[in-house]
């Protein structure tokens, strides 16, 4: 369910349909614009507690808790916010429409009267007003959706650490990774505002160490002596060994790792808008490790196509010798899982 | 044709003397085939004197048996047919004193004079010099009587049978009768595949009397059937499908001709693989030869000689045979008819000169449309209205129960028919759609209504017999002290989401395995296609475009097969490949060959390109092969698996513990080293693609009639206390409640129910299958 609406949140019409400055000489004179309606018609969707299923029992002993109301109450603020979006943009329409109207009428008249612009300046502000009360919206709609991200998570994690230790079916672990990139949160920067380190493909900063329960790709040493980036959440940090214990996320190989703070790399914790942010992307032709499509294991791959909106994802090319040109065909990849690629471990 | 006396297969004189008494007895059984009557046509043998020298069996009982033959027919008293004759004489076999019946078992039976002894068949020292005539019988040899070959005693090439009674003797009389008369048969057929055929059960039958067991014709034929639906159910969902809006008259003549078309099949004669290898492909022939020879087996020769099982052509054969024999039966029928037109009364030519070709016609059409729904295993026919009316207070009743019911694919089967079979559900009901769109189009409105109860899971359910499945789950239903409104209500219930506001809608995510893949599937995202290689046909570039997709997919998967390997199989003729298509690419499969005559398939290749995996269709495809398995009526599946592989098919029911003798495999499947042979049998009953969804909605309604129950009771009973007293077992029935909650018992006693709803229900059942055998 976050899916949809996420999506259209981050509506990529948006700039398309934004009034006309005077100065671009209007090709298109068509005063009135449309812009997505952002409500469905259908009733409110339920929601699971979990992105993934466990056995019913679990689910059903989880779904008493207060925080599976809590979530039920989210959703609700969530479509009322959603509601009342669209209300004001409904709103914001006509005030829209007239200053294409009368910035139509100068640009033919060629002539800027004194009256003209400021009548046109007090239009513009109050567009203004109006679209900041939608980005107002527009970021208390978002963060409800990280609200109930974050519920979920914090349920996973304590039905992993509860006695009952269920072990996740892989197509089910394979949905809730998908899920979490698919909602991890977007950055919304104001103007200019550079966007932060783990956002995208900024790198975290020197110092930085990844709390606990948050992913990272950590390199650990399988059984047969070779190095293997594995999907992996954290256990705990230790300052003065500088070790981090992580939990393989593959629940069926039971593992729990004790590694040195260069093997371990924290996943983005926001994804970047292609639109606003394109220098948080990695550039065409650079090298990254990805997450293997339906694995839980990073690998060496080459970046073939960025994603052009915040939900796409990065298309790119697995290093693969079983392959004549010694690359997979290409493959999607979103943004979470895609890292920076990191010498591997110069002194043992 | 000099005589041998030398043959070496046992015999000797006896056989001789036989063989000329049957002769003389009347026409020889190959007489009549010269009259060329499909309906009636005996044993074959077109003319004497085949090339003997290379048969098994010695010259000098040809000569004979051809001279006496001629003989007979220059007295050509040819009235009696084969088959009646063929039971006079074991009549008066079996009318023989118990002395002379030894005699002649000692003919067949292995010599027990002493260890060594190699001989198998005693041998008359003095065989009489004029064939005899049965009807005067020769004096029995005495059991002193030495053997002309190992010159031990009468006596003791029949000790075995000294204790057997009577019965056993004439059961095994009729087999040494059946054995001289494929003698002849044997020696009298110039066409090479009937000649061997014959050769291997006269061998057959005489390894039964040497061993004194029951004769059977062994499995590398397959078991009938050999297909299903069956050619008998094909026609029958045929006449209902076409013609259950005619009036009860025109129904009836429909029936008629239906009845006499499968009379026609189950007595005609086919034609010779080799007159036909001229005019088809190499592929097709071979098909038709094993087909050619199962029907000889099962079908053809038991007509004559009944020790053999006897099975029906139609009810053994199905849809690929029909297809392969249609074309000649039809034109031999009509051809027929039409020499005999003016001997029959007007009405029986207006019958079949101008109501029978029609009939066939629209008969062909089906039997050979890809979508016909007459085919589908799981038809149902729309009763005529005068047959309906019998059944309609039952049918409305039932017709609301049926919504969990197993989907059935159309997947038209067969050998060389095709290269490329689409599985995917959607696009058979499209298929269906339209074809019953097309009919409506010719002013067919009636019919429609059949179609689409055939096509969808929730059809109505009339009621049919001769549906196994169908009908025992029907039974079932039946005999549970539930009441079908209540079940019906149940399921009502649990599919209502305004009723369901539990836990299974808020976890709806909580799926089987496969349900993804299914839903991928339905809303057409992917497809499933089973294609393969033809050297003689043209394959598609479709096809060949997706088993070179498929080639890459498994050579990628399976990194420790030699990728030459996977190729040759892949493209070898004989294999095919279940295909899983998406966006028109391969993105996974199982590479498969079927031996139909050993009953089993191999698994050679299975894989899912590794971005696409864990995502349920590994599951989803192996259901989908096992649809396609249970309607080529092929039920066991086998596959060395490597280390890895294991785990998958374990998942998909497969074991180490392999069913199948392992005569029937060894030499046919390919074997790995360090890989473990794992098996899977199929059940027809099941359709695996349907399989979890319908055990989930049993299990649903299973927990709704617990909780109805449960809230009926209403009774709280404290918990027993006698197992933390040291009590080991206590008797189910003394737990407090049980039997208040229903339990009722081991099932020694039946199932109770008002005596006159029983009988209400024989009643029924008795009136049903009345009219139904009235009018197939």
């Amino acid at each position: 369910m976050g899916k949809g609406k996420d999506k259209n949140l981050g509506s990529p019409k948006r700039s398309v349909d934004s009034p006309k400055s005077p100065k671009m000489r209007g090709r298109d004179s068509s005063p009135s614009f449309r812009r997505e309606q952002l409500l469905r018609s259908e009733p409110l969707p339920p929601i699971n507690v979990t992105p993934y299923p466990l056995s019913t029992s679990t689910e059903m002993a989880m779904a008493m808790s207060s925080e599976a109301q809590a979530l039920q109450e989210r959703v609700k603020v969530l479509s009322d916010i959603v509601r009342e979006l669209q209300k004001s943009r409904d709103d914001n329409i006509p005030h829209m429409n007239n200053i294409n109207v009368l910035s139509d009428k100068i640009v033919n008249e060629e002539k800027l009267t004194a009256s003209s612009r400021n009548k046109l300046k007090m239009m513009y502000e109050r567009c203004i007003t109006d679209t900041e009360k939608e980005v107002q919206l527009m970021k208390k709609a978002l963060h409800t959706v990280y609200q109930i991200r974050n519920i979920r998570h914090d349920l996973r994690i304590q039905a992993k650490n509860s006695g009952n230790k269920e072990t996740i079916r892989r197509g089910a672990l394979m949905k809730m990774l998908l899920n979490c990139a698919q909602t991890l949160p977007l950055w919304i920067g104001n103007f200019g505002e550079k966007p932060p380190p783990l956002c995208g493909a900024v790198a975290p900063e020197q110092n930085y160490v990844a709390k606990v329960n948050d992913m990272v790709a950590c390199l650990v040493r399988g059984s047969e002596g070779e190095d293997n980036w594995i999907l992996a959440e954290v256990v705990s940090y230790n300052p003065a060994t500088n070790k981090y214990e992580v939990d393989d996320i593959d629940e069926e190989q039971k593992e729990r790792h004790t590694l040195s703070r260069r093997r371990v790399y924290p996943l983005p914790l926001m994804r970047a808008n292609p639109e606003v942010n394109p220098e948080a992307l990695y550039p065409k032709g650079s090298i990254v490790m990805a997450l293997y499509p339906q694995t839980t294991c990073f690998y060496k791959a080459v970046i073939n196509r960025l994603p052009t909106l915040a939900t796409e994802e990065y298309e790119v090319l697995f290093e693969d010798p079983t392959y004549a040109d010694g690359y997979s065909p290409p493959l999607m990849v979103a943004q979470r899982y895609v890292i920076q690629i990191k010498d591997v471990s110069k002194k043992k | 044709m000099a005589s041998r006396e030398s043959g070496n297969l046992s015999g000797g004189g006896g056989v001789a003397a036989t063989a000329a008494a049957i002769a003389a007895a009347g026409t020889s059984p190959h007489q009549q085939q010269q009259q060329h009557n499909p309906a009636q046509a005996p044993m074959t043998a077109a003319g004497a004197g085949g090339s003997v020298g290379s048969l098994p069996a010695g010259g000098s009982q040809a000569t004979v048996a051809a001279a006496a033959a001629g003989g007979g027919a220059a007295e050509g008293a040819g009235r009696v047919s084969n088959v009646q004759r063929i039971q006079q004489k074991k009549a008066q076999v079996r009318a023989w004193p118990r002395d002379k019946k030894l005699e002649k078992l000692a003919i067949y039976s292995a010599c027990k004079g002493d260890e060594n002894c190699k001989c198998n068949g005693w041998k008359n020292p003095t065989p009489p010099t004029h064939p005899a005539r049965p009807d005067t019988p020769q004096p029995a040899a005495p059991p002193s009587q030495p053997c002309r070959s190992c010159s031990h005693m009468l006596s003791k090439h029949v000790s075995h049978l000294e204790s057997a009674s009577d019965d056993d003797l004439d059961r095994l009389l009729s087999i040494v009768v059946d054995v001289e008369n494929l003698f002849i048969c044997v020696h009298r057929e110039e066409d090479p595949d009937t000649k061997q055929v014959y050769s291997y059960l006269f061998r057959r039958l005489r390894k039964c009397i040497l061993q004194v067991t029951p004769p059977t014709v062994e499995v590398p034929l397959g078991t009938p059937p050999f297909e299903r639906p069956s050619i008998f159910k094909g026609v029958t969902n045929f006449v209902f499908h076409k013609f259950n809006r005619l009036q009860q008259k025109d129904f009836q003549m429909m029936s008629d001709l239906a009845k006499m078309f499968l009379h026609c099949l189950n007595h005609w004669r086919l034609e010779t693989p080799s007159a036909r290898r001229a005019h088809t492909t190499p592929e097709e022939s071979s098909a038709y030869k094993v087909n050619y020879t199962r029907w000889l087996c099962f079908s053809y020769v038991p007509q004559l000689c009944d020790s053999l099982p006897h099975h029906e052509t139609t009810a053994i054969f199905g849809r690929t045979f029909l297809r392969a024999v249609f074309h000649t039966l039809r034109k031999q029928l009509l051809d027929k008819f039409r020499a005999e037109k003016d001997k029959m009364p007007p009405e029986k030519k207006l019958l079949l000169l101008n109501h029978f070709p029609r009939f066939l016609s629209m008969l062909e059409e089906e039997v050979y449309s890809n979508s016909s729904p007459i085919w589908d295993a799981d038809y149902r026919p729309q009763l005529p209205p005068h047959l309906h009316a019998q059944a309609t207070e039952r049918a409305s009743g039932g017709s609301g129960v049926t919504r969990g019911e197993f989907e059935r694919l159309t997947v038209p089967p067969g050998e060389g028919q095709y290269t490329t079979v689409n599985l995917t559900p959607a696009a058979t009901r499209r298929a269906r759609l339209e074809e019953s769109r097309g009919e409506k189009r010719e002013g067919d409105d009636v019919c429609e209504n059949s179609n689409n109860s055939s096509s969808s899971s929730s059809s109505s359910s009339t009621t049919t017999t001769s549906n196994n499945s169908n009908s025992s789950k029907r039974m079932k239903l039946e005999s549970e002290d539930l009441g079908e409104d209540m079940v019906a209500e149940v399921v009502a219930t649990i599919t209502d989401p305004r009723k369901m506001v539990g836990p299974e809608v808020l976890f709806s995510e909580n799926a089987a395995r496969d349900e993804a893949a299914k839903l991928e599937e339905r809303k057409g995202n992917i497809e499933f296609h089973v294609i393969g290689n033809s050297l003689t046909q043209k394959v598609s570039k479709q096809t060949m475009l997706w088993l070179i997709g498929l080639q890459n997919v498994f050579s990628h998967q399976l990194p420790r097969m030699p990728k030459d390997y996977i190729t040759r199989l892949v493209f070898d003729p004989k294999h095919r490949t279940l295909a899983l298509i998406k966006d028109n690419r391969p993105i996974g499969g199982i590479c498969f060959r079927m031996f139909a005559t050993q009953g089993f398939t191999e698994i050679v290749f299975c894989a899912v390109t590794s971005n696409e995996q864990v995502k349920g269709y590994g599951t989803h495809m192996m259901n989908h092969l096992k649809d396609y398995h249970v309607k080529n009526n092929v039920l066991h599946f086998l596959t060395f698996a490597d280390e890895f592989a294991i785990g998958y098919f374990k998942k998909q029911g497969f074991s180490k513990d392999i069913q199948l003798a392992r005569s029937v495999y060894q030499g046919y499947i390919k074997d790995y080293e360090g890989a473990t042979l794992m098996g899977c049998e199929l059940n027809p009953n099941i359709v695996y693609t349907e399989f979890t969804a319908v055990i989930r909605r049993q299990k649903e309604i299973i927990k709704k009639l617990i909780e109805r129950k449960q809230s009926e009771i209403r009774k709280v009973h404290p918990g027993l206390t006698c197992f933390r007293d040291g009590v080991r077992e206590i008797p189910v029935e003394s737990i407090p409640g049980i039997r208040e909650a229903g339990w009722k018992g081991p099932p020694a006693s039946k199932p109770v129910r008002s005596p006159s709803q029983e009988h209400q229900e024989a009643e029924y059942l008795t009136s049903m299958l009345k009219t139904l055998l009235c009018n197939i």
